[in-house]
């Protein structure tokens, strides 16, 4: 018996978009009566427009969550380059300003297609529930997504029952899935409403939009002194200030978080292994070496960046000194720390052979305080802030790759 | 359109498939999603919704809208406790920044209502002169 498979799909797809029975009128009653949501303002076009502003945000907030993910994580194929020394700190500040304006964005949106959250009917379709059920993953993974970003900026952990890295990372795929998907499924809707000529007076929509704009524009200039440092003193809602910390510049991890408050300069060793063996130094012999003084900034993954000059042995003079060339070497960087997630990372070749990667011991000419990584720390151009390791002990130098 | 619309459904099935793959072994992140919706949906919407009930005036929503984004923001910093021993983070008073910015809003909101009653009056006589 050979069935027409053609027949087959066309039954499954009359079956998926077959009208379900209506449920009974005498449930039609609160939110769900008629003209519960009495408010002019909602219309395609407003929901259409915060729709495409909120897509360009979460647009630019996947491009540059998603490098930093990279950059952190790198896999065989990528590579991340030394210079421009600052562009992870305008991809990064650029991610959390963004993730923040989301914030009215996000509600406005929502509050102008929630009388949809009470259809009638509920479910007219399978189709239609499966498109309902696409809506409600959006909702949930973008409000996921703003909600734990704000949280994590402000170090406020409790309410979130996982590790902020990687849910904040997996749910970023989600929201860009489920946001293809609502594109496709209203694309049709979205320019039938920007085509319409409007007649109507629309000063109320007009209205709401520059609510949503100055909310955005408050929130923007209330926090992103947190990086830009001319903006430094209007950051009163920023979980940073550039200028706040031990030697005027902020710590993520302190000594006394790290364990690492027992380090002396008397007993710190520098283990510096190579294809040459392996080599330890101490504090004089550190000093000793030729010291080059940089310009870079610390950049943290929440957002906040700040400027700072150090001065130390360039990281390709020891790996030269370990046998190998700087040019083609990966350098494995160890802190003194017992444990914790960044307690070492990895130098590619492109920083290893940079002039300006440092194992630093100053900070704005001072020896390095405990919170800044006493007596070595590494800093490189243009890396998040955790790869930037602290209490350096060990470097073990990778030949040519 | 349709090659397009049809491109971004498929590719949305299938970022979303891998994104589901993702979060399903993460029992934390899937009550924190379901948790989002609920409160969204059930407890912050009723609140906006009543408020705009209250508040007729289009400037006093205006404002109250600025001031739920920056509530939004500001409040996480409020409530979270500074980690011990490390003075860079939550280096401000939060609290008491949030209650100045939020009467900024509510002294802008008045400003603007202000010049708007006066626009008003100086406007009325111009009016009946060019009748």
């Amino acid at each position: 018996m050979v069935r027409d498979p053609r027949g087959a799909v066309r039954r499954a797809a009359r079956w998926w978009f077959a009208p379900l029975p209506p449920p009974p009128e005498r449930l039609r009653r609160g939110p769900l009566r008629p003209a519960a949501f009495p408010s002019p303002l909602r219309s395609a076009r407003l929901t259409s427009l915060l729709g495409i502003a909120l897509g360009v945000a979460f647009a630019v907030c996947f491009a540059t969550g998603l490098l930093s993910h990279l950059i952190q994580h790198p896999p065989g194929w990528f590579s991340w380059p030394a210079r421009p020394v600052g562009l992870y700190r305008v991809t990064q500040g650029v991610h959390v300003a963004t993730g923040l304006v989301c914030v009215p964005l996000l509600g406005v949106k929502l509050w102008s297609v929630y009388p949809r959250l009470f259809a009638w009917p509920p479910v007219r379709s399978l189709a239609h529930a499966a498109e309902r059920a696409g809506v409600a993953l959006l909702v949930a993974a973008a409000l996921f997504q703003v909600v734990s970003g704000v949280l994590n900026v402000a170090h406020w952990y409790t309410p979130m029952p996982f590790f902020f890295t990687t849910g904040h990372y997996r749910v970023a795929w989600l929201v860009a899935g489920a946001l293809l998907l609502h594109i496709g499924v209203q694309l049709p809707v979205v320019r039938e409403a920007l085509r319409r000529t409007r007649r109507l007076p629309d000063a109320g929509r007009r209205r709401l939009l520059t609510a949503v704009g100055a909310a955005a524009g408050l929130i923007t200039l209330t926090t992103v002194g947190q990086t830009l440092r001319p903006l430094e003193s209007l950051a009163v809602l920023a979980p940073r200030r550039p200028s706040r910390g031990p030697q005027g510049l902020p710590v993520n991890k302190t000594a006394a978080a790290a364990g690492t408050t027992t380090v002396s300069a008397a007993t710190y060793r520098l283990s510096l292994t190579g294809p040459g063996g392996t080599i330890e130094l101490d504090l004089n012999a550190l000093n000793a070496l030729p010291q080059h003084t940089v310009d870079l900034p610390i950049t943290c993954v929440e957002g906040w960046s700040a400027g700072a000059t150090w001065t130390g042995v360039r990281l390709s003079d020891l790996v030269e000194r370990a046998g190998a060339d700087p040019g083609r070497a990966t350098v494995l960087v160890e802190s003194l720390e017992a444990g914790g997630r960044y307690r070492s990372s990895t130098v590619d070749a492109a920083h290893t052979s940079d002039p300006l990667t440092l194992i630093a011991l100053r900070l704005n000419g001072q020896v390095l305080d405990p919170d800044h990584g006493f007596p070595a720390r590494l800093i490189a151009p243009n890396r998040p802030g955790v790869l930037q390791t602290k209490w350096v002990g060990r470097l073990t130098v990778r030949g040519e790759e | 359109m349709i090659g397009l619309r049809r491109a971004l459904i498929v590719s949305g099935v299938l970022v979303t498939a891998y994104g589901i793959w993702g979060v399903l072994p993460d029992p934390g992140v899937l009550l924190f999603l379901a948790a989002m919706v609920v409160a969204h949906d059930l407890v912050w919407m009723p609140v906006v919704l009543l408020t705009g009930a209250v508040l007729r005036r289009p400037i006093a929503r205006t404002a109250a809208l600025v001031a739920a984004s920056v509530l939004v923001v500001g409040l996480p910093l409020v409530v979270a406790r500074r980690p011990a021993g490390n003075p860079s983070v939550l280096p401000l008073d939060y609290g008491r920044n949030l209650l100045a910015v939020l009467a900024g809003i509510i002294v802008a909101g008045a400003l603007t209502a202000g010049l708007g009653r006066i626009r008003k009056r100086t406007e009325r006589p111009a009016g009946r002169d060019d009748r």
